[in-house]
C-alpha cells in the first residue's frame, strides 16, 4: 500500500518535472523563435527551424536508447525520457502547425 | 532505430540547416561531427582511433596554412596595389579598363579568398565608377560572378578544388592544364556578354573624366611598407612553386604551407597578429566537422542510398553523365555551401566510378567546376556575391532577387552551359 503511494507519488513529482521542464524550454525555444522570427516573411524559416528541434529531440531519445541496451530500468527510463520530450515537443510541433497555417493563409 | 535511420535524421537536419541558414555554418558542421561521433562509436561503426583518420588532418591543415598565407599576401597590399597599379595605367581606355577589372579579379580570387578579392576591387570599381562617371551596380556583381570562376584556377583557389585535388593528389601542373582552359573560355564568356549588356551602352564617356582617373589613384598608397610587400610576393611565389613541384616527393602539403607559413612570418615583415585575427578560422572548423560527419555517413550506409540514385546517371556515357553531374552539382550548390555539397559527392562519386571502372577524372571536374559556379545562381549562394550585393547597398544601390536574376543570370546560366559543353568536349576527345 505504501509502496504504491510512493509509486504514485514519484509518478505525479516525475510528470510534474516533466511539465516543467518541457513549459519552460518551449518557452526560451518561443522567445527565441519570435526575436529571431518575428516578422511574416520568415514564418517558412520559422517552420525549418521547428522541425530541426523535432529531429533533434528524437535524436536524444536515441541516443539514451542506444545507451540504455538490454537492463531492468531501461523500459523506465525510455518511458520517463519520452515523457520529458513529449512536453518539450508537443509546443513546438503546435507552433510548426500555427505556423504552416499563417503561411497557408498568407498565400 | 538502425543506424542508417539515425544518420539519415542528422543528414537531414544538416541539411535543413544549411539551406535555411539558421545557425553558423561552422556550428552546424561541428554539431554534424559530434553527433556522428557519439552514434557512430554507439553502434560500432567506428572507433575513437578512427576519428582521426577521417578528419583528413593533412588537408585541414593545408587549408590552415593556405588561408594564413592568402591573408599575409593580402595584408601586405599586394592585392591593392597591382589593382590599382593597372588602373591607373589603363585609366584612360574605359573598355580596356573594365576588362582589366573582370580578368584582375578573375586572377586574384585564384591566388586569394573571394571575400577578400571581393573587397579589395569592390572599393576600387567603386573609385573607378566615380572618376569615369559610370553605374558600379553591374560591374560589382560581374565581379561577384567571376571570383567564383577564379575558384577554379588552381588547386587552392577554393576549397572544393583543394579537397578533391588533395584526395586525388592531382598535380598543379595536371590541374592547371584542365583549369585553364576552363577560365579562359568562361571569362571571355562573362566579358562578351556583361559588354553587350552592360558596357556598350557607355563606352563613350566625357573624355575630361578620363584623365582624373590617372591623377586620382596613386597605387602606392595602398601600401604601408613596400619591402613587406616584395617579401610577401616572393614568399608566396616560392610557395606555389615548392606546392607544383612537390608531387614527386613524399612532403605532405601541409608541411610546405607551414613552412612558408614560418617563412612569411618571420621574414615579411608583416604583423602576424593582424594577420590572426583576419584569417577566417571558421573553415578549418567546418571542413574538419564535415570530414567526420561524412565519415559517419558512409559507415552507415547514407552514402550508399544516395549513390544508389546517382548509379543510373554515371551508366550514361561520360559526355553525357559529367556534364550532367556539373549541372547537378551547381543547382545543389546554388542553395547549400559548396564545401559540403563537394564532400558528400566526392566519397558517392569516387566508389561508383571504381565499382563501374571509368575514368573519374571528368567527374571529379564536374564536381570542381559546378560546386563554384553553382553559387552564381542565388544571392546567397556565393560568400563573394553576398558580399558584393552588401557593397552595393551600403551606396544605396539596392539589389533584389528580380534584379539580380535579370543582371546576372544571363551571365550564370551561360557560363554553366559553356562549362558543361567544355566538360562534354574534353572527355569526347580523351583530353581529361
Amino acid at each position: 500500500m505504501i509502496l504504491s503511494i510512493i509509486y504514485t507519488w514519484a509518478l505525479m513529482i516525475l510528470f510534474c518535472v516533466g511539465f516543467s521542464i518541457g513549459y519552460y524550454s518551449y518557452r526560451s525555444i518561443k522567445r527565441k523563435f519570435d526575436e529571431e522570427y518575428g516578422k511574416k516573411g520568415l514564418l517558412f524559416k520559422r517552420v525549418i527551424h521547428g522541425i530541426v528541434y523535432i529531429l533533434l529531440l528524437s535524436l536524444v531519445h536515441e541516443a539514451v536508447v542506444v545507451r540504455l541496451g538490454e537492463n531492468p530500468l531501461s523500459k523506465e527510463v525510455e518511458a520517463l525520457i519520452l515523457l520529458f520530450l513529449f512536453f518539450i515537443g508537443a509546443p513546438i510541433f503546435i507552433d510548426i502547425t500555427l505556423s504552416l497555417y499563417k503561411l497557408a493563409k498568407k498565400h | 532505430m538502425t543506424p542508417l535511420a539515425t544518420f539519415t535524421i542528422i543528414f537531414t537536419i544538416v541539411i535543413l540547416l544549411l539551406v535555411a541558414e539558421i545557425e553558423h555554418r561552422a556550428i552546424v558542421a561541428m554539431l554534424a561531427a559530434v553527433l556522428s561521433v557519439y552514434f557512430g562509436i554507439s553502434y560500432g561503426l567506428f572507433t575513437y582511433e578512427d576519428i582521426v583518420e577521417m578528419i583528413n588532418l593533412d588537408t585541414v591543415l593545408f587549408i590552415v596554412g593556405i588561408l594564413i598565407l592568402f591573408e599575409t599576401l593580402s595584408e601586405s597590399g599586394f592585392f591593392d596595389f597591382i589593382g590599382l597599379y593597372l588602373l591607373q595605367k589603363l585609366g584612360s581606355h574605359y573598355t580596356l579598363s573594365i576588362i582589366t577589372l573582370i580578368v584582375l579579379v578573375t586572377l586574384f580570387s585564384g591566388f586569394s579568398s573571394n571575400i577578400t578579392v571581393m573587397l579589395i576591387f569592390g572599393a576600387i570599381t567603386f573609385k573607378f565608377a566615380e572618376s569615369l562617371g559610370f553605374n558600379a551596380k553591374e560591374t560589382i556583381l560581374v565581379e561577384g560572378l567571376q571570383t567564383n570562376v577564379g575558384g577554379i584556377l588552381i588547386p587552392i583557389s577554393s576549397i572544393p578544388a583543394l579537397i578533391i585535388a588533395t584526395k586525388t593528389r592531382m598535380g598543379f601542373s595536371d590541374f592547371i592544364k584542365i583549369s585553364l582552359p576552363f577560365i579562359v573560355l568562361l571569362t571571355l564568356v562573362t566579358v562578351i556578354i556583361s559588354w553587350v549588356l552592360y558596357y556598350r551602352r557607355d563606352s563613350k564617356l566625357n573624355p575630361e573624366n578620363k584623365e582624373v582617373i590617372r591623377k586620382l589613384i596613386d597605387p602606392w598608397s595602398a601600401v604601408e611598407k613596400p619591402s613587406a610587400l616584395y617579401r610577401s610576393f616572393l614568399i608566396f611565389s616560392g610557395f606555389l612553386i615548392t606546392v607544383s613541384l612537390s608531387s614527386g616527393t613524399d612532403l605532405p602539403p601541409s608541411f610546405i604551407a607551414f613552412f612558408f607559413v614560418v617563412l612569411s612570418f618571420m621574414l615579411s615583415g608583416v604583423d602576424p597578429d593582424k594577420v590572426f585575427r583576419r584569417t577566417d578560422w571558421s573553415i578549418p572548423f567546418f571542413v574538419g566537422g564535415f570530414f567526420i560527419f561524412v565519415g559517419g555517413l558512409e559507415r552507415s550506409g547514407v552514402l550508399d542510398k544516395i549513390a544508389e540514385k546517382l548509379v543510373d546517371l554515371l551508366y550514361l556515357n561520360p559526355c553525357i553523365s559529367a556534364p550532367l553531374l556539373l549541372l547537378i552539382c551547381a543547382t545543389v550548390s546554388a542553395f547549400i555551401d559548396n564545401i559540403p555539397v563537394v564532400l558528400i559527392l566526392y566519397p558517392i562519386v569516387n566508389d561508383l566510378v571504381k565499382i563501374l571502372g571509368i575514368d573519374p577524372l571528368p567527374f571529379y571536374w564536374a564536381l570542381i567546376v559546378g560546386s563554384n559556379l553553382g553559387g552564381n545562381l542565388t544571392t546567397f549562394g556565393s560568400p563573394s556575391v553576398l558580399i558584393g550585393i552588401r557593397l552595393l547597398e551600403r551606396r544605396k544601390m539596392e539589389v533584389s532577387m528580380g534584379e539580380y536574376v535579370k543582371k546576372c543570370y544571363p551571365i550564370a546560366l551561360a557560363q554553366i552551359l559553356v562549362s558543361m559543353v567544355i566538360l562534354a568536349l574534353m572527355t569526347n576527345v580523351g583530353y581529361l
